[in-house]
């Protein structure tokens, strides 16, 4: 018995040591609040002692963040989920399933080009509007199948491709129809977004030039 | 000694309970006036930001102030009682309004896409099927600093990624409840999980809205 309690007065501490080390290993890594922000509070915004004067600062507040706001419609996409929705501040009209960009590189061999295929992150605007779109198709669309890109523009252009509509919302990223309907909701594209004709006429028939985009 | 420890670890949390936000009650111009000026510092950056927002029950993404994934902060396993101690507990008397993520663990999760649809698509596009596949949480957690957590679980049923690190920070965070370790759980869709496991990351801030 006396034997037993030393061995456990051995191995115990042990193992609980080896225990912690790995607890400490596997837990996720706690950072310091040391966002900019963390430290937001009511002492770093005060507001005027003059009561007017604070009245109109909180009421220039509030304008300020509700002037951020979108009044109407606006797109978002969730490159995370792919995810599409329509919506306004408190109402979704669409969610539809997209495909974003997959996030992968293609460096061009002989010149050192190189692309990486993500669906840009941020606020953008609907800019153009096009029927029936043509693609045209750029160098990494050839170099990709191993191919040289051609000096004739004309064999650049794809009616097929991009489905009945596109939607740009700048740098040459669109929302366009796929003729791969069933790898929609995998993230396959090269930075555009793909959907399926349905969602695609909804969208297109609500969403006009200027139509806020946000990508998350 | 343990009677001493958690008596301590009781008055520490009674200690923190501040008593400046009414509960149900509207934020004085002052506190309204920091939390709006916070939020635009948040839109300014033009990062998306997560918005935990009590008064209307809903969970947030918002980019530019602006709402851009909401689902219903649907709370499950834990009382009221478990969310005015979470709210208390992070505004800590309405002085911080915002905390940064300080950390994720996944507990369990699911394949989005099947192998077979993705090995055709992975060799069509050259590339790896890990960069392609996503994972579905069937529960993770969250973490902020002071032992601020809260709990995501869907509706699926996923393989735990290990199960003796799973115990491992399940123990962790038994032992830290009697010193004042606030967590919640809630239950989401398992697109909204998917979605908030990916986007949430270190850094990531947090603003708690608390009427």
């Amino acid at each position: 018995m006396k034997r037993l309690l030393w061995i456990l007065a051995i191995i115990l501490p042990l193992a609980l040591t080896g225990l912690w080390f790995y607890g400490r290993s596997v837990a996720p890594v706690i950072i310091e609040a040391n966002h900019h922000l963390a430290s937001a509070d009511t002492a770093a915004f005060r507001l005027p002692s003059d009561p007017k004067a604070a009245k109109r600062e909180l009421q220039r507040a509030q304008k300020a963040l509700t002037a951020l706001r979108p009044k109407g419609l606006y797109v978002v996409i969730d490159t995370h989920a792919n995810l599409l929705y329509l919506r306004t501040q408190d109402s979704v009209l669409m969610k539809a399933t997209c495909s974003t960009g997959y996030g992968g590189e293609l460096t061009d061999s002989t010149t050192g080009r190189k692309w990486i295929f993500n669906t840009p992150q941020g606020v953008f605007k609907i800019n153009s509007r096009v029927e029936n779109p043509w693609w045209r198709k750029p160098d990494w669309a050839f170099i990709e199948e191993g191919e040289k890109p051609p000096d004739d523009p004309r064999e650049r252009y794809d009616s097929n491709m991009l489905g009945k509509y596109a939607l740009g919302f700048g740098n040459g990223y669109f929302i366009h129809g796929t003729l791969y309907t069933r790898l929609l909701g995998v993230a396959v594209s090269h930075g555009c977004v793909r959907l399926g004709n349905e969602d695609l006429d909804f969208l297109f028939k609500r969403a006009t030039y200027g139509t806020p985009v946000y990508i998350i | 000694m343990v009677m001493l420890i958690l008596a301590v670890g009781c008055h520490k949390r009674e200690a923190e309970t501040p008593p400046a936000i009414p509960s149900g009650g509207a934020l004085s111009p002052e506190v309204e006036y920091a939390r709006l000026r916070t939020e635009l510092s948040l839109a300014d950056s033009g990062q998306p930001y997560l918005v935990l927002n009590v008064p209307d029950t809903l969970l947030e993404v918002r980019l530019k102030g602006t709402p851009v994934w909401t689902t219903r902060l649907d709370l499950i396993e834990s009382d009221r009682g478990d969310l005015d101690r979470f709210t208390r507990k992070f505004t800590g008397g309405s002085k911080t309004w915002v905390r940064p993520v300080a950390g994720l663990h996944l507990f369990a999760a699911q394949e989005k896409t099947p192998d077979s649809v993705l090995a055709i698509v992975s060799e069509a596009l050259n590339v790896k099927k890990e960069l392609l596949q996503r994972d579905v949480p069937e529960r993770f957690r969250i973490y902020w600093s002071e032992s601020l957590m809260m709990d995501v679980v869907s509706e699926i049923e996923g393989r735990p990624r290990s199960t003796l690190a799973n115990r491992v920070i399940e123990a962790r965070t038994a032992l830290r409840k009697p010193f004042g370790a606030a967590r919640i759980t809630v239950r989401l869709a398992p697109d909204d999980a998917l979605t908030l496991h990916r986007l949430t990351e270190p850094g990531l801030a947090t603003l708690l809205l608390h009427y």
